[in-house]
């Protein structure tokens, strides 16, 4: 075989083996493959080598990772959603979450993925339409809640809530906790991570009657990210979630209209009540921390202000 | 706006975003090549993908979603990370130093595909994946794009935003800088017999004509 027909092959070869020559190129290629046995090998290779490179990029998507990608674009779809209408969108809401309330949260739990599977349709879009509708409606719960019920605490004066939706960052927390997603990582230190992510370190607060179950990151209005800790108190043989926020509080005010503030100790906190939610805000060596809880407001207060013991 | 109207708007942004999900691990993997860098790769997925969920109405339904999300990929990656274009000027500059084909025997190239020794396959492969991270940005996305993610030619050149003619040129000379520091390697370990081939030649790309390609061929047949 001469030097000048294998050098014509040079990026025949290369496209044939992709598949992307028309069937008259085809026969000529394989023609020539099989009577040179130095292309014969040359095509070997390339396909050998394509073997190899699918081996070396191919990886899923790490859980934890897969998981900031829903809730992030979860958010941009809620986002957008209320852009369209906010008054609609709320009372759609409520009715979506009445009728979804049934379904349950599977979350991400299950969604390992293979390399190049298919969307996993069914599960994806119950994982959306369930959560969102149900984080607005919790916090228009909230809201009217809070603007129908006696103010909360010793700052009465303070707890005064305009009419509304006024603080998109609690709505954010407290749909987050009533809704709340497994924890990604259930080991403190692996916990502490989260500090490149958040901006401010991720200490994990040991309470003397709450367990730690884990934490994970969460996806907040504005594109910043809070850390998720979330806790279980026993209170005889109830069993309440207290979820904790760990947030940067440069970057992140949440309104204190609706958030009575008091004194524990030397810690100053700010507690808030809705129907059925706690919300208790204190900050700790410029560090925010906001914790949403089924517990009174009292209990919430006292639990928050000692986020300085560290587990 | 109606009730049932927001509803569906909402339906069909999810829908949008459930299917743009199911490439999730093709865009992971490919930002993990070519950020290098886990953290880097998911900020880029992540912008990857909110950018396609607020540009989905500039995105033709029925035609190829995977391919329009690394056209969007691509483009995030190389804004973000290439702002000179001075890489890209290196590569389109005249073709200085063409790689020579048929540089080695047959026997040696069947050595490098099927090392005798099993034990010696890992090896290779972990040279592979290392040749791979050294390829210049625009041979690497050439050759993942099509060895890996199995797109057309066609689709390359939309989402590299280049001519077929380009697409093929890089393709061929990305695997051949593979294939030279695979052969290289390989030598090193003592699995083929011969000489180095210089690894360090600047690939200079000569962006391939594809009308003298398809005159080419046209005249071949």
């Amino acid at each position: 075989m001469s030097a000048d027909a294998c050098k014509s092959m040079g990026l025949l070869l290369g496209a044939h083996l992709d598949g992307q020559l028309d069937p008259v190129k085809t026969l000529e290629v394989e023609d020539h493959v099989a009577a040179c046995e130095v292309c014969r090998e040359r095509l070997a290779l390339d396909r050998a080598l394509r073997g190899s490179l699918k081996k070396a990029v191919k990886l899923s998507t790490p859980d934890d990772v897969r998981a900031r990608m829903l809730a992030a674009m979860a958010g941009e779809s809620a986002r957008e959603t209320r852009r369209e209408d906010e008054d609609l969108v709320a009372v759609s809401s409520i009715t979506a979450a009445l009728v979804a309330t049934g379904e349950g949260l599977d979350a991400s739990a299950d969604r390992k993925s293979t390399p190049g599977s298919r969307p996993q349709r069914p599960s994806m879009l119950r994982h959306w339409r369930t959560m969102l509708p149900l984080a607005s409606a919790a916090a228009l719960v909230m809201a009217w809640g809070a603007a129908a019920k006696q103010p909360v605490g010793r700052g009465a004066t303070d707890t005064m809530v305009p009419a509304g939706l006024s603080d998109d960052l609690l709505r954010d927390f407290v749909g987050q906790h009533s809704h709340s997603l497994p924890p990604e990582q259930a080991d403190p230190k692996q916990v502490r991570q989260f500090e490149r992510y958040v901006g401010v370190p991720v200490r994990v607060p040991q309470f003397s009657n709450a367990h730690f179950v884990g934490g994970r990151l969460v996806p907040l209005h504005g594109g910043e990210r809070a850390a998720m800790l979330q806790y279980e108190v026993k209170q005889g043989t109830d069993v309440q979630r207290v979820t904790v926020f760990v947030y940067d509080p440069r970057k992140i005010q949440i309104g204190g209209a609706n958030l009575a503030p008091r004194a524990i100790g030397t810690a100053e906190v700010r507690v808030g009540q809705t129907d059925g939610y706690s919300v208790a805000l204190t900050q700790h060596g410029g560090v925010g921390y906001a914790m949403a809880s089924d517990l009174d407001p009292e209990s919430s207060a006292n639990l928050v202000s000692a986020v300085d013991h560290e587990q | 706006m109606s009730l049932t109207s927001v509803t569906e708007k909402k339906k069909e942004v999810d829908s949008f975003a459930d299917e743009a999900v199911g490439y999730l691990d093709a865009l992971y993997a490919v930002a993990c090549k070519l950020t290098r860098n886990p953290s880097e790769a998911e900020d880029l997925v992540q912008d990857t993908l909110l950018k396609a969920m607020r540009a989905r109405e500039q995105f033709n339904a029925g035609t190829n979603l995977k391919a329009w999300l690394f056209r969007i990929l691509t483009n995030t990656f190389i804004n973000k990370y290439r702002r000179g274009g001075l890489e890209r000027s290196v590569l389109e500059g005249p073709d200085a130093d063409p790689l020579v084909d048929g540089w080695v025997s047959a026997s040696t190239m069947r050595h490098l595909r099927d090392p005798e020794q099993q034990a010696l396959q890992p090896i290779v492969e972990g040279e592979v994946r290392r040749a791979l991270d050294a390829l210049p940005t625009d041979f690497k996305l050439a050759v993942i794009l099509c060895d890996v993610e199995e797109f057309s030619y066609e689709e390359i050149a939309q989402i590299m935003g280049c001519p077929i003619g380009t697409v093929m040129s890089r393709l061929h000379r990305g695997r051949k800088l593979l294939q030279r520091s695979l052969y290289n390697h390989a030598l090193a370990l003592g699995i083929v017999k011969g000489e180095p081939m210089p690894e360090t030649t600047t690939p200079i790309e000569k962006p391939a004509d594809l009308a003298a390609f398809r005159t080419k061929k046209r005249g071949a047949a």
